[in-house]
């Protein structure tokens, strides 16, 4: 007799004398854990708190934890391998999703016919498995019943009429809360419906073990959601060589707007068409800032018994140049430049959205033509132009506490900046007239950026304008500058 | 709750309770039979003869010792593994499974030793993780197999493998690597 055989006659005859203690003996069983599982899971995906992203880590846990519970089971009867197998496509979905969500497109299908079908697989599953404990018990001479699982049929049922039915306000977040915990009390007790009839289920063998099935989600979802933000968490541009003498035959116009305080780079950028239009130029109005894409540092200067603190800006990202030119007949161009002075940290999603100087609030001006642009920047000697991937007037509904809900509709550009090269720039330009003297003329340019590096499920530049979140939070900043003066002295 | 009442039942004597009993924990009798016995026919009489003991044995049941379910559990194992030592002893010849069994003679020398032995073992039991405990009593008490092992702690065979060997090096470290068997 070897070594082991005689170590394991010792320990199988001594264990003999020695029973399991209750907290040992409670987890030999061959159901306990595959349900505790399938419990976890349902609360998991079912009652997510849509806080940080404390929803999507819940979903990323509890639809595997399904899936193993459910793969547990798969042979024990019909029922349950329906649920398994409905598992399997809810991974394999939420899967797709997680990816999806680290894209542009993410958040851009409203509710579709395949969201549809994935609300109704869990009700599908719920079913299924009502039924599967019911073949337990049924085969285990007791009675077929098992009322908490039917019962998270109905609480389940609920909860997705509410959603299809979008219903909101204060109401349906206590109707939300009372059915999270009734689904919470119907799982607690689900697993002690086999608390004797669960003793003859027989788990299904399995070759990856439940450990490595863990290990390849989160590897998967740790490369492929990262690798999916870097391939399309940007918008497609494209991007040509500037051709050579753009500006030829313009230069006359070119130089007089240098003349009258048009800054020479803003100058350079402008297309032929856009530098054509500013021929007879009267004057230029301009306002020149600096702003900073990062939080700076905390000064404290200390007066005698007061302290003085503010926040001081070493570095300023992006330069916007505002300019008014005015021209024959009353007309003006406006234009808002940028130009990135460093080199971006975040290179995802831009957004600017123009506050034009003819809008509703401010009477005095007309538009006389729709808002133009383009963007360019430089690698090794060479000028690359691009367009805005999307550049006209959007109509949306931003909420505030303060101010309630406010439609908009303003000219927005939408655009990423390139991973190569620098000195990263472009513009926005429109026509308008004068229609009455003595209103202030005042455009505003918002340029928002990504700040933060963490932006998962994906968020675009233009996403954080049109859901008027505050300034800074939400990874994003937006910064605001304008040009306002009184064109006319009376 | 039907199992419990049953219980209490049978407890207080009334003769229509063992079916209560027998309704209520076949399902765990038959769980701990049958990763002892192979025999269809062998598990069947095995939980016949489980079931008359715990009617006749009933008012050796002392709640404060440790759970019915637990009382049902040891008189299990060892009516199994009863059924076991006799089928094997039919299949091999008694003469070889004598090597195997322990001694019934043991004297009062190997007594004491064996006492200390089974000492030790609760100890070097104690010190075991929660994980490592449910692996050795399903490995040494329930005596399941390693695929109903792996099946049921959703792992492969392989890895069941290697934690008992890891277990049983652990245990013979704290056993000082003698074995009086």
């Amino acid at each position: 007799m070897g070594e082991t055989e005689k170590l394991d006659r010792l320990l199988t005859e001594e264990a003999g004398e020695l029973p399991p203690p209750p907290e040992v003996e409670e987890e030999i069983t061959p159901w306990k854990r595959a349900m505790r599982r399938i419990v976890w899971g349902i609360g998991l995906t079912t009652c997510t708190l849509n806080v940080w992203n404390i929803n999507t880590i819940m979903i990323m846990v509890g639809i595997v934890m399904l899936w193993l519970g459910f793969r547990a089971l798969r042979r024990e009867n019909r029922w349950f391998a329906i649920c398994w197998g409905i598992s399997l496509i809810q991974v394999v979905f939420r899967f797709a999703g997680f990816i999806l969500n680290a894209t542009i497109w993410g958040s851009e299908h409203p509710l579709s016919w395949l969201s549809y079908s994935v609300l109704l697989l869990p009700l599908i599953q719920y079913f299924c498995l009502w039924r599967a404990i019911i073949e337990v018990r049924r085969r285990a001479s007791q009675p077929p019943k098992a009322g908490a699982a039917g019962a998270l049929i109905w609480f389940y049922l609920v909860l997705a009429a509410l959603a299809l039915l979008n219903v909101q306000g204060l109401i349906i977040v206590g109707t939300i809360l009372v059915i999270y915990i009734l689904i919470l009390r119907s799982l607690s007790k689900l697993p002690h419906l086999l608390d004797e009839a669960g003793y003859q289920v027989q788990p299904a063998p399995v070759r990856v073990s439940d450990r490595n099935i863990w290990i390849i989600w989160f590897a998967a979802l740790l490369i492929c959601i990262p690798t999916a933000t870097l391939l399309f968490g940007r918008y497609p541009m494209e991007w040509l060589p500037r051709p050579e003498g753009e500006q030829a035959g313009l230069e006359e116009i070119r130089s007089h707007l240098v003349e009258l305080g048009v800054p020479e780079q803003v100058a350079d950028d402008l297309s032929a068409e856009d530098l054509s239009g500013l021929k007879g130029a009267l004057r230029v109005e301009m306002e020149v800032t600096e702003e900073p894409f990062n939080d700076g540092r905390e000064v404290r200067i200390t007066f005698g018994r007061y302290t003085q603190v503010h926040t001081e800006y070493d570095v300023k990202e992006l330069k916007a140049t505002n300019l008014a030119v005015e021209l024959p007949g009353k007309r003006w161009q406006i234009i808002h430049h940028f130009q990135w002075q460093v080199q971006p940290k975040y290179r995802t999603t831009e957004c600017i959205v123009l506050w034009p100087a003819a809008r509703t609030s401010i009477r005095g001006y007309q538009m006389e033509g729709t808002v133009t642009g383009r963007l360019l920047y430089d690698m090794d000697g060479t000028t690359y132009l691009g367009d805005y991937y999307r550049l006209n007037v959007e109509d949306y509904t931003t909420d505030s506490i303060f101010w309630g809900a406010t439609e908009n509709q303003w000219p927005m550009a939408l655009f990423s900046l390139p991973l190569d090269g620098e000195n990263y720039r472009g513009y926005l330009t429109y026509p308008m007239s004068t229609v009455d003297d003595g209103w202030i003329l005042d455009s505003w340019m918002n340029y928002t950026h990504q700040v933060e590096f963490w932006n998962y499920p994906l968020m675009t530049a233009e996403q954080h304008e049109k859901q008027g979140l505050w300034n800074g939070t939400g990874g994003f900043k937006t910064s605001q500058t304008a040009i306002q003066f009184y064109p006319y002295e009376n | 709750m039907k199992g419990e009442e049953a219980v209490r039942r049978l407890l207080a004597g009334e003769p229509d309770a063992l079916d209560g009993v027998s309704a209520a924990y076949t399902p765990l009798l038959n769980y701990v039979i049958f990763a002892i016995l192979e025999d269809k026919q062998e598990r069947e009489e095995c939980l016949a003869d489980v079931l008359h003991q715990v009617w006749q044995a009933r008012e050796q049941f002392d709640p404060e010792k440790g759970s019915f379910t637990t009382w049902l559990t040891i008189l299990a194992r060892n009516a199994a593994l009863n059924r076991r030592r006799a089928q094997r002893r039919r299949e091999a010849g008694r003469a070889e499974w004598d090597e195997k069994l322990p001694h019934p003679g043991d004297g009062p020398e190997e007594q004491v030793l064996k006492a200390e032995e089974r000492e030790q073992l609760q100890q070097a039991i104690r010190k075991l993780s929660h994980q490592e405990q449910v692996l050795f009593y399903r490995k040494y008490y329930y005596l399941q197999s390693t695929r109903q092992m792996a099946a049921e702690l959703g792992t492969s065979q392989r890895a069941v493998e290697g934690k008992l060997y890891r277990l049983r090096k652990k245990l013979q470290k704290a056993l000082g690597g003698e074995y009086h068997g």
